[in-house]
């Protein structure tokens, strides 16, 4: 087939992604060329194929593996801090991490308790283990990260702020 | 955002979906899934809550496959272009809302073996564009979001995507001696 510079328009013409102006110097040069007349139906045939291909199933307990690994997944190592003592230290992230195992402890079977969790807060913890810089353990009480999570889960108890 | 079966429900079917189109094989889809929505939440601060959460998903999973694909290869004497191996994959996998005659089912099984195979044979880039474009239904934009270039090159991939999976489709399907 002859290269035409529309013919790299063709597939985007048919999925309707061409600019007003490009869709119409894509349609003027269909009108007169069957080459790429040819390979637009070519085109079309090949998206059909593939849009009508049927939906695979999610394995239903896929939910459940994925709430698994996020129970079951836990604070990153204490990292290295040069030239401080290490008990000087305590990770706010403890809080949610506890009260997390906690939930799940709690949960009929593995996995409801974390999938039933308000995900921003479910996202929260997790993102408190990952972007965790250490606390001083007389800060850790205004460390207030997992409060959220302890109220959702009926624990009117706050850790009391500095 | 509500609770962990929420999402699932809202783009669990289409993630995995995706996922199994690209890797291929039920297991690796699952896996694939897997990693994608623990990465999720445990990099949800990256997360720009102006993007569509499922277009940021499927770059995670994209992410993902590419980035299995480029350590298997450099372990395997194969290349990215190289056809994956594949599993034969159950009946029941495909939706149990499908009325149709087992005749008729043996023929869309036997149907959608051919097409698996037929994008197993492309280029990851053109696979993930086409099952991007004509299977999950992206628009060029999102799917230059989530494949990190531009939509020119979208353009480019799904036109020569498409060429070679009819071509790849055709001579399986004559081999099959379905296709005149």
């Amino acid at each position: 087939m002859k290269e035409h510079e529309e013919s790299r328009l063709m597939s985007a013409y048919a999925d309707g992604e061409l600019s007003d102006e490009e869709r119409a110097r894509a349609e003027t040069h269909l009108r007169a060329c069957q080459a790429c007349r040819l390979d637009m139906e070519s085109l079309r045939y090949a998206k059909r194929l593939l849009s009508g291909a049927p939906r695979r199933a999610m394995p239903p307990e896929l939910i459940a593996d994925i709430a698994d690994r996020l129970g079951t997944a836990g604070p990153p190592p204490r990292p290295k801090v040069w030239g401080l003592s290490p008990r000087a230290w305590f990770p706010a992230g403890a809080f949610a991490a506890a009260a997390l195992s906690a939930m799940i402890w709690i949960g009929l079977k593995p996995g409801a308790a974390e999938r039933e969790i308000p995900l921003e807060l479910l996202m929260a913890a997790h993102s408190r283990y990952a972007a965790e810089t250490l606390v001083s353990e007389e800060n850790a009480a205004a460390a207030d990260y997992s409060s959220p999570l302890n109220l959702h889960n009926g624990d009117t108890d706050e850790l009391e702020l500095d | 955002m509500g609770s962990l079966s929420e999402l699932m429900a809202r783009c669990g079917e289409k993630a995995y979906n995706f996922a199994f189109r690209l890797a291929g094989n039920e297991h690796d889809a699952r896996d694939l899934v897997q990693e994608a929505f623990v990465r999720a939440v445990t990099h949800y601060g990256g997360y720009d809550k102006g993007r569509p959460f499922e277009s940021w998903l499927f770059t995670i999973m994209r992410n993902i496959y590419l980035d299995e694909v480029r350590r298997f290869s450099h372990g395997h004497s194969i290349s990215l272009d190289a056809p994956m191996a594949r599993e034969e994959r159950p009946w029941e996998e495909v939706l149990p809302s499908s009325e149709l005659e087992p005749a008729a089912s043996l023929v869309q099984r036997e149907s959608d073996e051919v097409l698996q195979k037929a994008l197993d044979s492309l280029a990851v880039h053109y696979r993930t564009a086409l099952t991007l474009c004509d299977i999950e239904g992206f628009s060029y934009e999102e799917i230059g979001t989530i494949m990190a270039c531009p939509v020119g090159t979208v353009r480019s991939r799904i036109s020569e995507g498409r060429r070679l999976f009819r071509k790849a489709y055709e001579e399986l399907e004559r081999g099959a001696g379905r296709f005149n």
